[in-house]
C-alpha cells in the first residue's frame, strides 16, 4: 500500500511496564497495529503475551507507559472501557458465563435497556434487541447452525 | 471448533440427539427450567394429601397453608439471591428477629412513633446485611464462616437487646402489625403478610430477570472471573446483594410480627435452614449461578404443603422431616445431574 506512511496506528502501546511484585511481567514493551493488520504475538510460557493482552483489553492496568487509540492516548480503568472503545477480547480460558445464555454473554457488562420508560425507569433490559443484534453479528461471523441465542452456553459445543 | 460444516454433519448432530432419548430431552428441559421437577412434586402431594383426606383442597386450608409459608417464603426470597452468587447464608433467619425486635422494642419501650420503628427496623437489617457483604468481600472470608459468625452475633444482640422478653399483641405499634391483617379474596383469607411475600417474589424476580444487576448476580455465581474479564465489579455486586438480602430480611422480620401477633427474640428457630431447603428444592444450585425465584417460590410451598398435608392425614411430624430431607437430597442430585449437561 502506498498510502502507508501517512496511515496513523489504530493501536499503539508504548513502553509499557507491569510488575507483579518482583516478578517482571513486561518490560518496555511497545506494539503498533495498522488498520486492516493481522498481528500475532508468539512467545515462551510466562513471555509475557497474555498480560500485553491484558494491558489493552483494560483488564490490568499497566504500571507505566501509553496506549494510544487512534493517536489519542486512552487510560483504560476496566474492560468496559476498552470494549466502549473497541477493543474486544478472546481470554484463553474463553471467559464466559456458561449458565447464562449466548446473548446475555456477548452484552454482559453492557446490558442494553429498552427504550423509554420502561427502560429509564424499571432499568427494564431490550431482551429482544440484545438477541437479534447477537444473532447478526453471528450470521456476519458466518455462524449460521447457531439459531437460538436464548441458548445457555454451556449446553454448545466446541472449544 | 467442531462447528458442524455441512448439512451432512448437521444431520448427524441430530441424528446424535434423536438418539440420545426421552432422558436427553428430560435434561435439557430441566436444564432451561430446573423449576419443572418441584412443581411435578408439588402437583403430586396435592393430588395424594386430597385423597388422604378431602380437608386439604379446602379453601380454608390452602390459606392455611399460605399463611404459614409467608415467613419462610419472604427469607426464602434473600437467601435465592445469596445463593444465586455462589454464597449462603446462614444468619437468615437471625437477622429477621433482630429488625422484628428492633421494630417492637423502639416504639415500646423508647416511645418511637411505629412508622419511624418500622423504618428504623428496616435500617438495622438492611445494615447486618450490609455486614455481612463487607465481610465476605473485604476480609475475603468465606460466606458460610461468615454468616454462621454472624448467625452468633445476630442472635446474641437480639437476645441481650430484648433481654429475654417478648414485646405481646397490645404492646405493638399498630403498624407492625398490619402484616397479620386479614383479606377475604372470594373463600380465601389471605393476610398482608402473604401478599408482602408475593409482592417480594414479583419484584425480584422482574429485577433478576429483566435489569443488568440481576443478570450480573447470575454471572457472578456462574463464573467470578469472567464476570471480572467482562467488566463486572465482583464485589460491589456481592455486597450489594448480601445488603438489599438484609432489606428483605427486615421486612420478613415485619411478617413475622403479624404473625404470630407478637415480637419475640424465640420465634422461627428453624428458619434459616428451612429457607436453605425452600430454595435448594426449587432447583436453585447450591454452585450459584442457576437457579430462579418462581422455584424457591414453589419449594416454599412444598414444604408448606407436605408439613400441612401430612397433619391432616394423621402423621406425625417426624414423617415430615423425613420427607423433606428426601426432598432436599433429591433435588441435590437432580442439580448435580442437570449440571453434566450435553458438550
Amino acid at each position: 500500500m502506498s498510502t502507508v506512511t501517512t496511515l496513523q496506528p489504530i493501536v499503539q502501546a508504548k513502553d509499557l511496564l507491569k510488575t507483579f511484585g518482583r516478578v517482571v511481567g513486561l518490560n518496555h514493551c511497545s506494539l503498533e497495529l495498522y488498520p486492516g493488520e493481522v498481528l500475532a504475538v508468539i512467545g515462551d510460557n510466562g513471555a509475557g503475551k497474555s498480560t500485553l493482552i491484558k494491558c489493552i483489553s483494560g483488564a490490568e492496568t499497566p504500571d507505566s507507559g501509553e496506549i494510544l487509540i487512534d493517536g489519542k492516548p486512552v487510560s483504560f480503568k476496566s474492560s468496559i472501557d476498552a470494549r466502549t472503545a473497541g477493543i474486544e477480547t478472546v481470554y484463553q480460558n474463553l471467559a464466559v458465563a456458561p449458565a447464562l445464555d449466548i446473548a446475555s454473554n456477548m452484552y454482559l457488562g453492557r446490558e442494553l435497556r429498552k427504550p423509554g420508560f420502561f427502560g429509564k425507569v424499571f432499568r427494564q433490559l431490550d431482551h429482544k434487541g440484545m438477541k437479534v443484534k447477537s444473532k447478526d453479528e453471528m450470521t456476519r461471523l458466518g455462524i449460521g447452525t447457531l439459531q437460538d441465542m436464548s441458548q445457555a452456553v454451556e449446553t454448545l459445543s466446541g472449544g | 471448533m467442531s462447528t458442524p460444516t455441512s448439512a451432512s454433519d448437521a444431520e448427524a448432530l441430530i441424528d446424535n440427539i434423536d438418539n440420545k432419548g426421552f432422558m436427553f430431552r428430560v435434561q435439557g428441559a430441566l436444564h432451561r427450567f430446573p423449576w419443572l421437577s418441584p412443581l411435578l412434586v408439588l402437583i403430586i402431594a396435592m393430588i395424594v394429601f386430597t385423597l388422604l383426606n378431602n380437608r386439604f383442597l379446602l379453601p380454608a386450608n390452602l390459606s392455611l397453608i399460605m399463611q404459614q409459608v409467608s415467613i419462610v417464603g419472604a427469607i426464602a426470597v434473600a437467601q435465592t439471591l445469596i445463593i444465586l452468587t455462589a454464597g449462603i447464608d446462614l444468619s437468615v433467619g437471625a437477622i429477621a428477629v433482630l429488625a422484628s425486635m428492633v421494630m417492637a422494642k423502639t416504639a415500646f419501650d423508647q416511645g418511637v412513633p411505629g412508622p419511624m420503628a418500622l423504618i428504623i427496623g428496616l435500617i438495622v437489617g438492611t445494615a447486618a446485611g450490609a455486614l455481612n457483604g463487607f465481610l465476605v468481600t473485604r476480609l475475603k472470608l468465606p460466606p458460610f464462616i461468615v454468616t454462621l459468625g454472624t448467625l452468633g452475633i445476630f442472635t446474641a444482640l437480639t437476645l441481650i437487646y430484648a433481654t429475654g422478653r417478648t414485646v405481646r399483641d397490645t404492646e405493638l405499634a399498630p403498624i407492625l402489625k398490619v402484616m397479620g391483617n386479614v383479606i377475604k379474596l372470594g373463600p380465601f383469607t389471605i393476610t398482608w403478610g402473604v401478599i408482602m411475600m408475593i409482592l417480594l417474589y414479583v419484584i425480584f424476580a422482574y429485577v433478576l430477570r429483566n435489569t443488568a444487576w440481576g443478570k450480573h448476580v447470575y454471572a457472578v455465581g456462574d463464573d467470578p472471573q469472567a464476570a471480572s474479564l467482562a467488566g463486572i465489579r465482583v464485589n460491589r455486586v456481592l455486597f450489594s446483594v448480601y445488603t438489599v438480602g438484609g432489606l428483605i430480611l427486615a421486612i420478613a422480620g415485619w411478617i413475622t410480627i403479624g404473625r404470630v401477633n407478637a415480637a419475640s427474640p424465640n420465634v422461627i428457630p428453624d428458619a434459616n435452614l428451612d429457607s436453605i431447603t425452600a430454595v435448594v428444592i426449587g432447583g436453585t444450585s447450591l454452585f450459584g449461578g442457576r437457579g430462579t425465584l418462581i422455584g424457591t417460590f414453589i419449594g416454599a410451598v412444598l414444604v408448606g404443603v407436605v408439613s400441612n398435608g401430612l397433619s391432616l392425614a394423621g402423621l406425625d411430624q417426624a414423617y415430615k422431616i423425613l420427607a423433606i430431607g428426601i426432598l432436599v437430597i433429591t433435588a441435590v442430585a437432580l442439580d448435580q445431574w442437570i449440571r453434566k449437561v450435553r458438550s
